[in-house]
């Protein structure tokens, strides 16, 4: 607490029932806090009077002005046209491939940091590479890959055409195992020895020991990595240009993209921002919930370094 | 006997992930560097030949690649002084008992939960001089002013668009930064500010003499990653510039991912592309590598 605050015998006491007194100093950082956020709140209602608007009122009126009459059938539209999908496939594909990265980089970790054996630092480091590698580094060779992958598939007694979602999952899980592992690798390190010695003792078997003990111990990094990956999945942008062919597999951050690039053509720009509600409200209420877990999970990993 | 039972658990425990990195990540990268080497080249060319250093000697002369490394150096100085300083300012704002505390971290943060997609369109709409709500404004003031690229829109003018977009990424993700100064803060324990202010510091010299020292480590440590992330940048400008004129308008905005992708998947230039990709990584670690070392100072301890 702020030691000027403490009463001194010539003044009366600052009265405490109301919270913090104000002062000068406290009155910068409100000002200096509400220029940042002023700007975000515009933006906000900004999009939401726009989605709410008819397309000729976008085109028509001044864009300061607020709907004649709230179109709500907007968000229908926009969900029946391509958004629905696209919400289906980014909330699959950031909960799979964060389920999945998280527990690999479990078990990778593990032993990494609790099992001395040779070669263990070795395999850290290789995992390593990946934290320091721009993902340019791997799209090529990975593309082409992929479309070798492709046309293996079809070829096939029965053939089957790869489904980009499957594709994501898969990339988005390998994305994220270095620094999951990197962290991962950190708690189980911190974790106290003697719990595992008792439990052997008792007889439990070493993956019983890793299953019912280490991994709950752990559960804040779990935590934390799951918030992160799926913050990732739910807004990586790179691979969905990439890898996704069929226009009934793209992800919100992909589809949204293509639907800016229709709205030229098609003069439907209400339906465009109705979809970025869409795509924004489910994040900005978890978030408003979660607050303080998903800021714990955003600074996980990185001032360990 | 406990550990020998354990042992058991190292290979199967460790084989998925080997096994994923191996061929997703760690193979594509081999490759990359040595395709870079090759002169592969167009949407049909399956048989590629060693063409030496050829492609890295176009890089130096290619002009569009030198423009391209500028710009991300704009991105990453300016971008820069205006992530770090308003970030500071907030994280050390928020780090006060204040009311609203949790309302105005919020609303700061909130943007980070956004996509891209969603952040660089609001932004790019809202840049626009006819329906945007900021290019309304914009408009005014630089009818007002005389100031012609506000007049015809920031996005469209080559003096302005990078900065227009260093902007809208930069309210995107300050969140990020914030958190992590914050916990910077968090670390510094309250009794060395309030013995100091005992002793009669002022606020201003507490900040400077002991919290800007005692912070230097998380400083040091966010500047290595910020080099790191705005030199591989790319999906902002992708977004509210592509995907026919990506880093437009006149390569204004061309910054050194996008470029690589223009080459790559852009233009089928698959070698050259590689080349320009090796390139990056080269001067991303060789750049974090000098920040780091530049910023090593001897650590206060606490």
């Amino acid at each position: 607490m702020d030691t000027s605050l403490a009463p001194s015998p010539n003044t009366p006491p600052p009265r405490r029932s109301r919270g913090p007194v104000l002062r000068l100093k406290h009155l910068i950082i409100y000002a200096l806090l509400t220029a940042w956020v002023l700007p975000t709140l515009f933006a906000f209602a900004w999009v939401i009077s726009v989605s709410l608007k008819t397309n000729r009122e976008f085109m028509g009126r001044p864009p300061w002005t607020l709907p004649l009459e709230a179109q709500w059938s907007n968000y229908q539209k926009a969900w029946d046209r391509g958004v629905g999908a696209m919400f289906q496939n980014s909330l699959l594909i950031a909960a799979v491939s964060t389920v999945a990265s998280v527990a690999i980089a479990c078990l990778a970790a593990y032993p990494i940091a609790r099992i001395p054996f040779r070669f263990s630092q070795a395999l850290m480091t290789y995992f390593l590479i990946g934290i320091m590698i721009p993902y340019m580094l791997t799209a090529v060779p990975l593309y082409f890959g992929v479309e070798a992958a492709r046309q293996w598939l079809l070829k096939l007694p029965v053939p089957i055409t790869l489904d980009s979602r499957w594709l994501l999952i898969l990339l988005y899980t390998v994305a994220q195992l270095p620094f999951n592992t990197f962290v991962m690798t950190g708690f189980f390190k911190g974790l106290p020895t003697e719990l595992e010695e008792a439990a052997a003792m008792d007889g439990a078997s070493p993956l019983r020991t890793f299953w019912q003990i280490m991994v709950p111990l752990a559960t804040p990094g779990i935590s934390s990595l799951t918030i992160l990956g799926f913050l990732y999945g739910w807004n990586e942008f790179f691979y969905a240009l990439i890898f996704v062919r069929d226009q009934t597999q793209r992800t919100i951050p992909l589809g949204l993209f293509y639907l800016d690039q229709q709205a030229q053509y098609t003069a439907s720009w209400v339906g465009l921002f109705a979809g970025m509600l869409i795509a924004a409200i489910p994040v900005l209420i978890v978030f408003a919930v979660l607050q303080d877990q998903v800021a714990k999970g955003l600074t996980v990993g990185a001032l360990k370094g | 006997m406990f550990q020998k039972a354990r042992r058991k658990l190292i290979i199967p425990f460790l084989l998925p992930q080997f096994i994923l990195f191996t061929v997703i990540t760690l193979v594509p990268i081999v490759a990359t560097i040595g395709y870079a080497f090759s002169d592969w080249e167009g949407q049909a060319d399956t048989n590629p030949s060693w063409a030496g250093l050829t492609q890295f000697e176009v890089i130096t002369i290619d002009p569009l690649f030198l423009n391209a490394v500028k710009n991300s150096f704009f991105l990453l100085l300016v971008g820069g002084v205006l992530v770090f300083i308003p970030a500071f300012m907030i994280a050390w704002g928020l780090n006060q008992p204040l009311r609203f505390r949790k309302h105005y971290r919020f609303l700061i943060l909130a943007p980070v939960v956004l996509s891209v997609s969603v952040a660089g369109l609001l932004w790019k709409w809202m840049y626009h001089p006819i329906f945007g709500l900021l290019g309304g404004l914009l408009k005014t003031v630089g009818q007002t002013l005389g100031l012609e690229p506000l007049v015809k829109g920031v996005m469209g003018d080559t003096s302005t668009a990078l900065t227009a977009i260093i902007i809208a990424s930069i309210w995107h993700g300050i969140g990020t930064w914030v958190l992590l100064l914050s916990a910077g803060f968090e670390r510094i324990p309250p009794e060395i500010p309030e013995s100091a202010k005992i002793d009669g510091a002022s606020d201003w010299q507490v900040f400077w003499l002991i919290t800007v020292p005692l912070m230097w480590e998380v400083i040091r440590i966010l500047l290595v990653l910020w080099v790191m992330q705005a030199l591989q940048a790319f999906s902002f400008v992708f977004v509210m510039t592509g995907p026919v004129a990506v880093g437009g308008p006149l390569n204004s905005t061309q910054l050194m991912g996008t470029f690589v992708y223009l080459m790559t998947f852009g233009s089928f230039k698959w070698a050259y592309g590689m080349a320009l990709a090796t390139t990056m990584m080269v001067v991303i670690f060789v750049l974090s590598t000098v920040t780091n070392r530049a910023l090593l100072r001897e650590t206060v301890e606490y």
